[in-house]
This record gives structure tokens, sequence and C-alpha cells, in this order.
């Protein structure tokens, strides 16, 4: 009676410890608070050699290195997005690793708050997110003013198509129409620890928007040119006016007869007769 | 007909130093910072970065060997009408780009059509400039290049901006527009006609016989040199800082301290060119020999505020360098032939410039960093500054201010004198020269 009993206890205990940690010698810990999430690994056992070193991983990304020997490593996530597949490794390779997964919300990340297209042209609004668990579900929406937001789903012979993987959506706008593509798209991505949201502003150029300042510049150029020569034309009338009339079309050059009122820095003229 | 001994040296001159100002704004601006193009274009066109830029390169290539062709027109047509004709050919250019449906395209409107048009400009402008004058010309001179530091602060988000909001095409077509100015600038140069120019022939005369002056052929080889080490560390100045471990953003104010440096020493070197006396060359050579030990230091310098301080000498020492190299041209070959002497002289000179880049990227390829490089560069720049010294006339010690030229002009004037004394048997009255 007693030993099965006995072998049941013992049974259940080595389970329990089993369930604490992932690997069978490394007990893993995560400590969530609102600022922060302490990841900690710790070798329930010595090993023969001793420790060289930790390091953390996220995916394939290396967080932190160092080389000291405690058998204790602890990773502190600062940043917003603390969801993800951790792992902690402790050098030399073979002494130990064990994998943390830090479960949360997802974050959804954009490129640019606000896109630009031209009428006509394809565009391609996107959102990301790197979370853990992956994103289930994403959805997009059209805001409406007043309205309530208008879904969006996979038009087939329409103007719209929807392209997601978990990592990352894509909304294409196949031929962008001034009048009704300008508004704000919300991208939603769900899991299994919640939802996060982004807002992408799409402006559409249309095709002549930049021919009136074109048009504009152009008038001012060509009547600044108008300008020059009629001013031009009037300094050397005046000169005929004063002075034997010019034979050729120096403004600077006037006839040495002039007076000095009419010529600019007339004494230059002066100067030229004493050399 | 009347005709100057003196450049005036102010009054209308300075309405060319406005117009040069916006001229070298206008064409070297908006080459640097076309840059901010090429995204846009990979992206249309599904081309690589390195087939996206030889549109610069085409431009810039035939901007440079296209100055001669401008001199000439200018010395038979005067620069007016060349540089109007400029204007309207770096805009239309543009225009054309902005309907571009391929990469070819893009290539030929910007780089032939603008790329000619910035040829008809630039040195015909300078030269222009010079001809109006003698006592203060190298201050002028800084003054009018200083455009080309303050609009590539101003044009880059400028244009990316003009991007953002009216797409690409629509930017090229603003940027045509804004080219256009160049016609308005052209308008401003009025003719100028100086004693020299009846005795130095027409444009291929006066070619042959540059081709035949031996000392411009010496400055001209001088200046290729220094041309070839001139423009290293604006190419390599932000890889080397970041070879060194340097962040992008830190690495890139460098680049705008050399800028600002470079419009400091500009104005500097132009004013002090005008109140020393004695020829203007050795003042070059100083400048270029500075410039020269600053690059080649710069791979000695490994503390952040050592190379900062070295930087900021060599943008300085390298802006100081560009108005007394235009100023010293009229010196040497005279204000008669100086179309032609600046066009010839750019042509070769950008042979220079467009060796000196790839051989450095090369050197740095060989070596692994960027030392080779900027030790070359400061080399080309010293050896420039050696063969300075054997222009006549530099090592005169009792020099008046700009006796060659009243050497020049005085033997024209003589021979003006037969000239003008048939001139009074026609009977023009204004003839009153002694």
């Amino acid at each position: 009676m007693g030993a099965p009993l006995l072998w049941l206890l013992a049974a259940v205990l080595l389970c329990a410890r089993a369930a604490s940690g992932t690997g069978n010698n490394i007990w893993t810990a995560i400590d969530v608070s609102s600022h922060r999430t302490l990841l900690t690994c710790k070798l329930k056992e010595a090993i023969s050699a001793p420790i060289e070193g930790h390091r953390w991983l996220k995916g394939d990304k290396v967080l932190k290195e160092d080389k000291s020997d405690s058998l204790t490593t602890e990773y502190e996530v600062v940043s917003d997005d603390r969801s993800g597949e951790y792992q902690c490794i402790f050098l030399p390779e073979l002494a130990g690793k064990a994998d943390v997964q830090v479960k949360g919300p997802p974050k959804v990340y954009i490129n640019k708050k606000s896109e630009y297209g031209n009428e006509g042209d394809s565009i391609v609004l996107t959102c990301k997110s790197s979370s853990y668990p992956s994103i289930e579900q994403w959805k997009w929406y059209k805001e409406n003013e007043g309205e309530a937001n208008m879904i969006l789903v996979n038009d087939t012979e329409g103007r719209m198509s929807i392209i997601s993987t978990p990592e990352k959506t894509e909304l294409h706008i196949n031929s962008a129409d001034i009048k009704e593509d300008p508004g704000k798209y919300i991208c939603n991505g769900t899991n299994s620890e919640g939802s996060d949201t982004a807002v992408i502003t799409l402006k559409v150029r249309s095709r002549l928007a930049a021919l009136w300042p074109f048009l504009g510049i152009v008038a001012e150029v060509l009547i600044l040119v108008i300008i020059i020569f009629i001013y031009e034309r009037r300094r050397r009338t005046d000169d005929i006016v004063e002075a034997e009339p010019p034979r050729d079309e120096d403004g600077g050059a006037a006839p040495l007869k002039a007076s000095s009122a009419v010529n600019e820095k007339g004494g230059n003229i002066r100067q030229r007769n004493s050399n | 007909m009347v005709r100057r001994v003196e450049p005036p040296d102010g009054g209308w001159g300075w309405i060319v130093v406005l117009s040069a100002f916006f001229q070298s704004a206008l064409v070297f601006g908006v080459l640097k910072s076309f840059g901010v193009f090429f995204l846009e274009f990979m992206a249309a066109f599904e081309e690589p970065a390195a087939r996206v830029s030889w549109i610069t390169s085409i431009g810039i290539a035939v901007q440079q060997f296209g100055s001669p062709v401008g001199s000439a027109l200018s010395t038979r047509f005067g620069p007016r009408p060349v540089v109007m004709a400029g204007g309207i050919l770096a805009a239309l250019g543009m225009m054309l780009a902005s309907f571009a449906t391929s990469l070819t395209h893009l290539y030929l409107s910007i780089g032939l059509i603008s790329g000619s048009g910035w040829a008809l400009t630039f040195t015909p402008t300078l030269a222009c400039l010079s001809r109006y004058f003698s006592r203060r010309r190298s201050l002028a001179t800084g003054l009018a290049l200083t455009g080309i530091g303050l609009s590539s602060f101003a044009f880059a988000p400028f244009f990316q901006w003009l991007i953002t909001y009216y797409a690409w095409r629509g930017a090229l077509l603003l940027v045509a527009a804004l080219s256009l100015h160049l016609l308005a600038c052209g308008a401003l140069l009025r003719p100028l006609r100086l004693a020299e120019d009846p005795s130095v022939g027409g444009p291929m005369a006066q070619l042959t016989s540059l081709l035949h002056h031996g000392p411009f052929l010496r400055y001209t080889t001088a200046l290729t040199l220094v041309n070839a080490g001139y423009f290293i560390p604006y190419v390599h100045l932000v890889a080397h800082t970041q070879d060194l471990g340097w962040d992008p953003l830190p690495s890139a104010f460098l680049l705008s301290l050399v800028a600002v440096a470079d419009l400091l020493g500009r104005v500097f070197s132009g004013w002090l060119g005008d109140i020393c006396p004695g020829p203007v060359a050795r003042q070059l050579a100083l400048w270029s020999f500075l410039t020269g030990m600053a690059l080649a230091l710069l791979p000695v310098a490994q503390e952040p505020f050592i190379l900062m301080a070295l930087v900021v000498v060599y943008g300085f020492t390298a802006g100081a360098l560009t108005p007394v190299a235009f100023s010293v041209l009229p010196e040497l070959v005279g204000i008669g032939r100086i179309y032609s002497g600046l066009g010839l002289l750019q042509l070769v000179e950008s042979t220079g410039g467009l060796l000196g880049a790839p051989l450095s990227g090369y050197l740095r390829d060989l070596t692994g960093s960027y030392t080779a490089s900027f030790v070359v560069a400061g080399a080309f720049l010293l050896s420039g500054s050696l063969i300075l010294l054997t222009l006549p006339g530099f090592f005169s010690c009792f020099f008046l201010p700009s006796a060659t030229e009243q050497n020049s002009g005085r033997k024209s004037l003589e021979a003006k004198v037969s000239l003008q004394s048939a001139e009074y048997k026609e009977g023009i009255p204004e003839a009153q020269e002694p």
C-alpha cells in the first residue's frame, strides 16, 4: 500500500519539478511589472566545467553577452515591445540553454504616419508586428467621419486587396482615386493576449498639382527678364539724351563726355585718363 | 569706339556678383543636392544606385567638357546671350525629365541637355565677373562662389520637401522653373568692352594662343593636380569617420562644419586676395599648400577633437583657394582672353577631379583604410602648389598691385593707339583716348 503511494508521490514531484523550467537543469522565471520585465535563468546544479559567460538572444538577435561565471543570469527588457521568444545561453554552449517565452499583446508598427500616393498609381500601406505569440488576425478599417469605420475587405474585382502574414499586413490600392481614397486607415492586429492598432493617413496628389506653381514661376522669371531689359534700355536712352549716341550696347562703357551723374562710379572713367 | 582700359571695379559689377551668386547656386547647388532624387528614381525605374548616379556624373562631365564651348561662344557673342541660352537649356532638360519613362530619358534630359545648359552658364559668368573687377576681383569672386556653399545647405531639404509634396515628377518640374532663373541671371550680364579685346582676336585664335602660352599650361597642370586632391574629403570623409567608429549623425555634422568653414574661407581669401600686394598666385600656392598639409595630416588624427580641428582647417583652406584660383587667370593670360582661358582651364582641371575620387576609392580598397587616399590627395595638392612657384613674377619682391595688368593694359593700349588713330579718321566723336 505504501510503496505505490511513494512511487506516485515521487512521480508527481518529478513532474512538478520539470514544469518549473523548460530545460532539465535550468530554472527560469519571468517577473512582469508595469515598467519592466525581468527574465531570470539559473543553473540548478553546478556542472563540471566552469561557466565562462552568458548570452541572451531574442529570436536571432543577440541582446547581451557577459563573461561572468555566476550560475544566475538576468536580462531586463526595457523596450515597450517585450513579448517574444527569448533564449538564455550559458557559455560554453554545451553548459545549458533555455527558452523563455514572454507572452504579451502585440505591438503594431508603421513606417510613416503619412503616406503619399499619386492619382492613378497603386499604393501599398503596410503594418508590421513582431510580437509573441504571433498575430492571428489582421483587420483594416477606413475612418469615416461621424459614422462607423468602414471595414475593408478583399475586393477581387475592386481596387483594394489585403495580403497578410503573421508578421505584416499590406493593403493594396490599385488605382488611387483622389476623391475617395484619401483619409485615415486603421490596421488592427490581434493575438491571444490582446490587440493593437495603428493609423496611417493617406494623401493622394493630383497629377497636375505642380503645374500651377510651375507656370507661376515661369511667368515670374519672364517678368524679371523684361524688367531688366526695360531698365537697361531706359539707361541707354538717358545716355543718348545726355551725350552722343553710343554706337554699341555697353551700359558700363558710357562715353566720356557724359556727366558723372549718369555714369555709375564715374570716377573710374576719370582715372583712366590719368594713367 | 569706346573701350575701357581698366575694368570698372564696382558699379554694375556688383550686380554681376549677385548674378554669379545665384548662378553658382543654381548650377552647382542643384547638382550637389540632386542626390535626394536618387531614391525616387531607383524606386520608380527599379534600377540600382550605381546606374542612377550616372545621371549627375553625365551632367557634371557635360558641364566640364562643354565649358570651352561656352567660353568660345561668349568670346564671339558676349556672355549675355550664351548664359541666357544656357538657362533655357538647363530648365528644358529638367522639364523633359519630369516626363521620363526610363532611366535613359533621364541620362539624356538631365545629363545631356541640362548639362549643356550648365556648361553655357557657369564659366562665362565667372569670366564676365573677372572682367568687371580688377582691384577687388578676388573678393567679388569669393562672394559669388559663396552661392555654392549656401545652396548646398538649402536645396537638399527643399528638394526633399518638393518630392514629398509633389512627387518626383512634380518636383522636377518645379526645379526646372527654379533653374529658369538662370535666364534672368544671364540678362544681368551686361557686355563690357575692354581695351585688350581686339588685340587678342576671335575664339579660335585665342584658344591656339593659350595652348602655346607656357605659364598658362603650367597653371593648368597645377590646378589639375589641385583638383585631383581637392574633392577627396567631400567624397570620403563620412566613410572615413565611420571607419573610425563614429555614428552617422556626428559624421554628417562634420560635413556641415566643413561647409561652413569653406564659406568663411572663400570670403576671407577673397578679401585678402585684393588687399595683399603682389601676385595672387602666391596666395593660391599658400592655400593649396595648407590644404595639402591638412589632408596629409588627416589620417594621423585619431582623437575626435583633433580630427574636427583638422577638418575645419581643410574646409577653410580649400574654400580659400577657390576665389584666388580664378583671380590668377586674368593676371596670367590677360583679361581679353579670359573666356577662352577659363573654359580651357575648366576642361583640363576637370580631368583631375574625375580621376581623383575613383583613385582614392581604389586606394582604399587596396589598403583597407583611407590613410593612403588622404595622403595621396595631400601630395597632389602639395605638388600643385609647387608648380605654382614656377609662374612668372612669383618671386618678385617689389610688386605693385595688378602691375601685370598695367603692363598688358599698356601694351594693348599702344596697339590700340594705332587702331584708334585709324578710327579718328573715320570721324567717330567718342574716341577721346590719349
